[in-house]
């Protein structure tokens, strides 16, 4: 057990992925140790969601390696999945199941996995837990996806875009739950639009353009690495800044 | 909060049953599923029992030139029998309106009662089976009035065996339309809405078997098959007094069969889009000529042989024919082995298809 803690919860090597003329992804490696938070960032169509979906076992990888809590995941993908949680972008799950019953579902599939009655007292669904999902807030539903995220007590998390479209007091209860998952040692991997989500929660920020890494380091480096004659002048550069100024604004189709 | 436990790891119901007991709950809580499966058929049922049995007589509209002289006595004695005969609708009026009677089919054919010693003249298009029916029929009416004694000494007796009704031949293949319809629109559109709603790309991120979601979608077909054959079978019996002539259990074998290739069919052209305008094309494609050639509502006797011939080899076409053949004929499922083969045929090759062209998202 101690050995295992040791091991990074991820460790991807060489990640490269072709889509006809299209490089996607072209050559990232990254780590994601024990207890650590790390976040992609990249505009639309930088290879973001390709490698997240070769990380999650979604899209086989045209050259690399991916280890997930010390097993590889081309040849151990059921171990790995059954230690993963997963919250996807733009996922509707049934809307006429109460939030119990979406729970218990997401239960079944694990060999071992939380009581839905405890992990939906943790996301504060108890008062909802018999009322179908069509009738609950953007913010309620996506506390039932994360729920079902962590039903089988997982030791890494992808968190693609979590907060999307969510108000502020939801993206505020979500962001103070990834804080308490990271203190109990649970790795996360999260991508974002929001580069004050990345600053709150990422101990080390990724940033992916045009298929590869193209930054990387805690917020507070990158922030005075690429903004340092910005610290100087009236106000703090935030990673927002980094992010404009490395990755250009011109806007990006998706 | 709540601690970090491990110990509260805990076994839970199996991914497969969980799945299965899902589907229920889907079509139960799905207001439009349960109107669709249930009063459909009951609709059909009733709306063309009602409209096709009873023993009303057929009526044939009949014109007649209005004449400004006085009657013959017997042209006038038919003139008035005709006009009291509940088969005849008599109408009277001057050529210029009979005319435009016959070509809105208010009327079928036109009499000139004999005038001047020339004989009745009966105008109609002969072509027209119901006008040609419609002559005989007058005529003899016409005759009888005028005096005519019949030789031969005739009396009626109706037939009233079970399963000679219209009803009898609708029952059945209502219950294949249902089966067809309820997979196709049911089951199809389901997997094409979870894949567009990346659910099917969010359970493979899990640990469960891809297998226990299609399977479930089969489980979750026979729940239905029991509600929708319930319900045509009650309402049938209830309305009309239906009963299935052979074994009950052959027609239910028979019947999950048919649910069993019709959902693999339904699965087949839901294994890659998420495009539910192309899934509702698709399904209509396949669907709606069937239920035109399949023989549901009416005999497929009046089909030329090169569309009556091809058409046996469909799916629908067979369940309609095995269904009815042990309902009406009490046929068992040995001698209905050919329609058997034909939707066996259709459930292996699409199970095949589906495995090779399947998409989760």
């Amino acid at each position: 057990m101690a050995a295992a803690a040791e091991r990074p919860a991820l460790l991807a090597h060489g990640l490269t992925k072709q889509y006809g003329e299209l490089r996607a992804v072209d050559g990232i490696s990254l780590t994601v140790n024990r207890g650590e938070c790390i976040a992609l960032l990249g505009p639309n169509g930088a290879g973001k969601t390709t490698t997240v979906e070769m990380l999650e076992g979604l899209v086989r990888p045209d050259a690399g390696e991916i280890t997930i809590l010390g097993r590889s995941l081309a040849t151990d993908r059921q171990f790995v999945l059954e230690r993963i949680g997963v919250v996807l972008q733009e996922t509707t799950l049934y809307k006429r199941y109460t939030v119990a019953e979406t729970v218990a579902l997401f239960a079944s599939f694990y060999a071992q996995s939380l009581s839905p009655e405890v992990v939906i007292k943790r996301l504060q669904l108890e008062d909802k837990a018999s009322t179908q999902l069509r009738n609950l807030s953007g913010g309620q539903r996506q506390r039932v996806y994360l729920a079902c995220a962590l039903i089988n007590d997982p030791e890494l998390l992808f968190l693609d875009e979590p907060t999307t479209g969510l108000d502020p007091q939801a993206r505020r209860s979500i962001w103070e739950l990834v804080a308490e998952l990271k203190k109990e040692g649970r790795s996360v991997l999260l991508t974002t639009h929001y580069m004050e989500e990345a600053e709150v929660l990422a101990d080390r920020v990724l940033i992916i353009d045009h298929g590869k890494v193209i930054a990387e380091g805690t917020p507070q480096q990158l922030i005075r690495d690429t903004c340092g004659e910005m610290v100087k002048q009236v106000r703090q550069g935030t990673l927002e800044d980094v992010f404009l100024q490395l990755t250009g604004r011109s806007m990006r189709n998706g | 909060m709540v601690e970090h436990t491990p110990s509260a790891k805990s076994k839970h119901g199996h991914a497969f049953i969980e799945m299965c007991k899902g589907r229920w709950r889907e079509f139960r809580r799905e207001p439009s599923a349960f109107f669709f499966v249930l009063f459909m058929p009951l609709l059909w049922m009733a709306i063309l029992g009602f409209a096709f049995s009873g023993n009303r007589l057929e009526t044939y509209g009949l014109g007649w030139p209005k004449s400004s002289g006085a009657l013959d006595p017997l042209v006038s004695q038919v003139h008035d029998s005709l006009s009291k005969n509940p088969q005849v609708r008599l109408i009277e009026g001057d050529s210029e309106s009979l005319n435009t009677a016959l070509l809105r089919g208010d009327i079928l054919l036109i009499v000139h009662p004999d005038v001047a010693g020339k004989p009745w003249t009966y105008s109609f298009d002969p072509a027209n089976r119901e006008a040609s029916r419609a002559r005989v029929v007058i005529d003899d009416l016409a005759q009888m009035a005028a005096g005519r004694q019949d030789i031969l000494r005739t009396q009626d007796e109706a037939i009233n065996v079970p399963g000679t009704r219209y009803i009898d031949f609708l029952v059945p293949g209502l219950v294949a339309l249902s089966i067809m319809t309820s997979s196709l629109f049911g089951i199809g559109a389901t997997i094409v809405v979870n894949r567009r709603e990346n659910l099917l790309k969010r359970y493979l991120v899990t640990p469960m078997q891809p297998t226990a979601y299609i399977l479930s979608h089969v489980v979750g077909r026979f729940f239905i098959l029991a509600v929708e054959l319930a319900a045509i079978l009650i309402g049938g019996l209830a309305m009309f007094k239906f009963q299935v002539h052979g074994n009950i259990f052959s027609f239910i074998a028979f019947a999950m069969l048919g649910a069993a290739a019709f959902t693999a069919i339904a699965i087949l052209c839901g294994s890659r889009t998420s495009n539910m305008a192309v899934m509702n094309g698709m399904t209509n494609l396949i669907s709606v000529p069937m239920m035109i050639v399949a023989g549901v509502w009416f005999a497929r006797t009046n089909f030329p042989t090169w569309i009556a011939g091809p058409a046996r080899l469909l799916p629908l076409t067979a369940l309609v024919d095995g269904l009815r053949r042990i309902a009406l004929e009490g046929a068992t499922l040995a001698t209905v082995a050919s329609e058997a083969t034909v939707l066996i045929v259709y459930l292996v090759l699409a199970i095949i298809a589906s495995r090779k062209l399947f998409k989760w998202y």
